[in-house]
Formats: structure tokens, C-alpha cells, sequence
């Protein structure tokens, strides 16, 4: 089953007198269960208005959209959902305590299943110590955390993230990171925008990449990645001079920290490259393979489209 | 019935934390507190005024509390946009209306149950003091009629409620809740003078149709007022309580029911 199924979904804005905007244009999009799908696109792309799709906060303008097989409009469907939004706000003088019974208890969970998630996710989340805090008091960290325990209080099949890591420090985003690595091994469904594309090589399965509303890319991330390399970088030590006169015909680029040269070759062939280095008396230390990584086919999909960064 | 309660219930401790809320308490203590002083600025009608002075001190703070908690639990929700972290759950946007009307009825009931005990004890306190030639205190009015305040406030918030559903900001909210507040508690008046009173004057015949329909409109609020009948004790009889229950009960209905239709049309971007 599809645990997300957007079918040809297309979402306009009235934009008061300027007429009209388009959020999202004939968006069809599927995502497995069991799946970490990494939902990239600059600002305004239509990452967010996708996800309020999906939650039934905002309507298509034309098409549907599913969630576990059932249309996003069955509010029941959402016992099964847990979702944190992009810099979430709540209730300024609830506890997180409260905040989570309230998740559970519209999650239809008995008072004894909602006392036990609650904590175990309060400590999953480190926020243990300050549960019968008032939520104004935390800062925008805790409440991001506070949010993600919410999300996770009714032990969603499907976990849809609106920025999860934004304004995060690297505790936090590692804390985060661990959570979804502990979902995508629990099999849960895990659906997240993001800006930070290194956390979405980390963790994805598959990305979709949205351009003003248009859906420009969907591929496996590992399809994506393991392209053949398009040249080496190679780490050696010694014969500087050697390995100087040697770039200039070979088209090497050099840089030299301490006893080590970087070789940056575009030839394909690894082993003719050793060779070459080998016959140069050099050492070799370490060798990298040169490929394109998702922050150039990120680009690269923004430029085909002609946006410019906001 | 277990999303409304829990919706209910957030919106209830939401309010009751508030420090605004707090703050208007205080004003009501020290309000009720100068009921004695005041009372006894008329020596023959000591506890008429004692009890007239309470049940408009806690009618009046009433109105604010309503209009606060209306602006700051609805409006606040909308623009904060912490609508989306209910709406995401299990929960339709007709039960997030009704629960948070519920919610919001609740923290009235426990603020005019607050309110009434003040101004109880105000109107006790003078009657201790004075002798019965001033007059006596007609408890069993006197409370029914604090608790036609509430009953009065919780249709307020229904309107408020309204208004919220569609209003483009708080202020507006606000300011159109005062307005049906204002109108409904002079409406009954106006018709009636313009009936019986203004007999042979020159009112166009228009302006009177205009006033009628409005009546019709508006909430008429003075149905749930029996200040003067617990001051002069009078009694008050079973249909009128009944009539004026019913005529409650079916404008906060109107009021949600409509509140929720727009609900369930509204997207929250």
C-alpha cells in the first residue's frame, strides 16, 4: 500500500489583486511505507502547501490526495499521522505533559497508553525534567522537540516533518536525526522537507525535488548517488616537484597542505591514474571518488527551472 | 465526544493560566470591595443598591473576560497558526469550533462562579451591616439572575465565536462583538419605545422596519437581565426563565452551527 499518494494534486492562491499563484501544479507523487522520503525545493516552493494538503488544513484546487490508501478528508486516517510543523507553536501555558496527553487523547488512546508514551517520549526526547514546564518557557529548540513528541504520541504509521532541523543546533539536529533513523528501523513512514541536504543524504531513501510547484525530480537517493565517478582525488606524499610538472600535462589541479599533495584528476580510469602517480615515486594516502553530489543536482534542478535563490 | 473534551480542555486551562486573567480578578476584588462605600451614598436603598452595584460589577468584568478570552483563544489560534497542530490530529474542524466553544464556556462558568462569590460576599457584607429597615436581600433572585449573566456571556463568546470564524483579525472580532454587545442590550428598548412611546411622532415607517428586523437579528440581551427584580425583589415568573433559557439556547446554537459551517470551508495557510 501507499503510505502518501498525491494524485495529480494542483493548488492555486488567490493572490488579492495580483490575481492568481500556483502552489503546486499536477503534483503526483508516491511514497512506500517503510520509506524516508526527503522533500526538497527553495523557499516557496510548495514543499509546505503540500504538506497541509496532506493533513486536510488546506484544500486542492483540483486532485486528491491519500494517506495509507484512505483520502486525506477521512479526519480518522489521522490516528495513524503524526505531524511537526516548520517552527511550531503551541499553547504558551500548557506543560508538555498536557501537550501530549491532548495528542493521544484525539488519537483515541486510554489514559494508561498515553501516561506510557508520554514517558517514554518525553525521555526520548530530553525533556524528562521540565514536563510540567509551561511550553512559553522553553526555548525554540525544547519546543521543536516537544512538537516532535506530539507527532510521535500515537505511534504514527506515517511521520510527515515540515522542516524538522530548521533553527536547530547540532545537538538538536542530531537528536532528531536519531529519531528518524530509529523510525525508518521501526518501519515506519517518514515524510520531511528540508533545506539542509546533507541530514537528507544521511537519511533518505528517496527525494522529490519541487521547483515552483513543479515536481522536477523523484529518484532513489542511492540510484542518484552511485553514478560512476567523473574523477579522483587522490591524497600522496612526496614529489612535489614531480607531481607539479605532471599536472601541467595531465590537467591535474594541485594543493599542497604540509607533506601532502591533493591531486583533483577528471580522468575516469583509477588505475591508469595510479599508475601515473606510482611512476612519480609518490605515496599514496587516500583516494576519493569525484561525484555529483545532491546539493550540485539540487542546483542543477533550480537553474533548468531559471529560479533564482530567494 | 472525547476530542471535544479534550479540546475543551486545553482551551480551559489555556485560559484559566492566563495572567490578563488574573489581573482582571484583582480589579474585580477591589471593585466589589467599594460596593459598601458606594451603597451607602443612597441611605434609603442601601441593599437595592449594594445589590444592584454587584450584579453590574460582575456583568461588566463578565463582558471583558468574554471579549479577552474570545480575541485571545480564537484569534490567537488563527494567527499563530496553532490551528494546524489540532486540525492535524484526529480532529474535524466542526469538533475544534464546538470544543473550543465548550472550553471557552468553561472558564466563563468558573470565572462568573468567582465573581459571584465576590460580589455575594459584597452584597452579604453590607447586608450585615445595615439593618432590615434599608431593606432585605432576595438571595434566590439575586443569584438566578447572576447566573442569566453567564448564561448571557457564554452567548457573547457564541457571537464572538462567529465573528472569529470569519473576521480577517482579532480586532475586528473584537470590535464587531462589541458592537452586537452594545446593540443587543438596548435593542428590546429601542423597539418598544419606538412601538409605544413615540406614538404619534414622525418615524418613518422604514426606520421602524429597520429596528424590528434588527431586533430579530440581533441577540437581545436584555432577556437575560434581572438585575432590578433581585434589587426590588421581585419575583420572577417560570415562563419567562423558561422562554428566556430556550431563546439562549437557540441563538448559541444558531451561533455555532454557523461558526462551524465556515470553519469547515476555511483553509489555514
Amino acid at each position: 500500500m501507499k503510505a502518501i499518494f498525491f494524485d495529480q494534486v494542483t493548488k492555486i492562491y488567490s493572490d488579492g489583486f495580483k490575481g492568481k499563484k500556483i502552489a503546486l501544479d499536477q503534483l503526483t507523487l508516491e511514497v512506500h511505507q517503510g520509506e524516508i522520503f526527503g522533500f526538497l525545493g527553495p523557499n516557496g516552493a510548495g514543499k509546505s502547501t503540500a504538506i497541509k494538503i496532506l493533513l486536510n488544513i488546506l484544500f486542492p484546487t483540483s486532485g486528491r490526495a491519500y494517506l495509507l490508501g484512505q483520502p486525506v478528508t477521512d479526519k480518522t486516517i489521522r490516528r495513524k499521522v503524526g505531524y511537526l510543523p516548520e517552527n511550531p507553536y503551541f499553547y504558551d501555558h500548557l506543560t508538555p505533559e498536557e501537550l501530549l496527553w491532548f495528542g493521544g487523547k484525539t488519537s483515541g488512546l486510554i489514559p494508561t497508553q498515553i501516561r506510557e508514551r508520554a514517558d517514554k517520549l518525553l525521555s526520548m526526547v530530553d525533556l524528562d525534567h521540565v514536563r510540567q514546564r509551561p511550553l512559553r518557557t522553553f526555548s525554540k529548540g525544547m519546543v521543536q522537540r516537544a512538537g516532535l513528541a506530539l507527532a510521535l504520541v500515537n505511534d504514527p504509521d506515517v511521520v510527515i516533518l515540515d522542516e524538522p532541523m530548521s533553527g536547530l543546533d547540532p545537538l538538536g539536529r542530531k537528536l532528531i536525526s536519531d529519531i528518524m533513523r530509529k523510525l525508518k528501523e521501526q518501519g515506519k513512514t517518514v515524510f520531511f522537507s528540508s533545506h539542509i541536504l546533507h541530514d537528507v543524504e544521511d537519511l533518505c531513501n528517496r527525494i522529490g525535488i519541487i521547483v515552483e510547484g513543479l515536481l522536477r525530480l523523484t529518484a532513489s537517493l542511492t540510484d542518484l548517488l552511485s553514478t560512476p565517478p567523473k574523477g579522483w582525488r587522490i591524497t600522496v606524499r612526496g614529489n612535489k616537484e614531480a607531481l607539479a610538472s605532471q599536472s601541467d600535462r595531465a590537467s591535474w589541479k594541485l594543493s599542497t597542505t604540509g607533506g601532502l599533495t591533493e591531486i583533483q584528476a577528471q580522468e575516469i580510469d583509477l588505475y591508469k591514474l595510479l599508475e601515473q602517480v606510482k611512476r612519480l615515486k609518490c605515496e599514496v594516502v587516500a583516494v576519493v571518488p569525484l561525484r555529483e553530489t545532491l546539493e550540485e543536482i539540487f542546483l542543477r534542478e533550480i537553474q533548468k527551472a531559471g529560479v533564482k535563490p530567494l | 465526544m472525547s476530542n471535544l473534551w479534550a479540546i475543551a480542555r486545553i482551551t480551559f486551562l489555556e485560559g484559566l493560566r492566563s495572567r490578563v486573567f488574573f489581573g482582571v480578578l484583582v480589579i474585580a476584588l477591589l471593585l466589589f470591595s467599594s460596593t459598601y462605600t458606594l451603597s451607602y451614598l443612597f441611605p434609603r436603598d442601601v441593599i437595592k443598591v449594594a445589590a444592584d452595584l454587584s450584579l453590574g460589577t460582575a456583568s461588566f468584568i463578565g463582558v471583558i473576560l468574554t471579549l479577552f478570552w474570545g480575541t485571545q483563544l480564537i484569534s490567537k489560534d488563527l494567527e499563530k497558526r496553532t490551528i494546524q497542530m489540532v486540525l492535524a490530529r484526529a480532529v474535524s474542524r466542526s469538533e475544534y469550533v464546538i470544543g473550543k466553544f465548550l472550553g471557552i464556556s468553561l472558564i466563563i462558568v468558573s470565572s462568573m462562579f468567582l465573581l459571584s462569590g465576590f460580589s455575594s460576599l459584597a452584597v452579604f457584607t453590607v447586608d450585615y451591616l445595615t439593618s432590615d429597615a434599608y431593606g432585605v436581600v432576595h438571595w434566590p433572585v439575586f443569584l438566578f439572575s447572576l447566573s442569566m449573566i453567564t448564561f448571557m456571556l457564554i452567548l457573547l463568546a457564541s457571537v464572538n465565536f462567529l465573528f472569529s470564524s470569519f473576521a480577517s483579525s482579532s480586532f475586528l472580532a473584537l470590535g464587531l462583538t462589541l458592537v452586537v454587545y452594545l446593540i443587543g442590550q438596548s435593542i428590546e428598548e429601542l423597539k418598544r419605545f419606538l412601538e409605544t412611546g413615540a406614538e404619534g411622532s414622525a418615524i418613518s415607517p422604514v426606520f421602524l422596519k429597520v429596528i424590528k428586523t434588527a431586533y430579530y437579528i440581533f441577540p437581545n440581551l436584555a432577556t437575560f437581565d434581572f438585575k432590578s427584580q433581585a434589587a426590588h425583589g421581585l419575583a420572577i415568573s417560570s415562563s419567562v426563565v423558561v422562554w428566556s433559557v430556550l431563546y439562549g439556547i437557540f441563538y448559541i446554537g444558531v451561533m455555532i452551527v454557523a461558526a462551524a459551517l465556515i470553519f469547515e470551508r476555511r483553509e489555514f495557510p
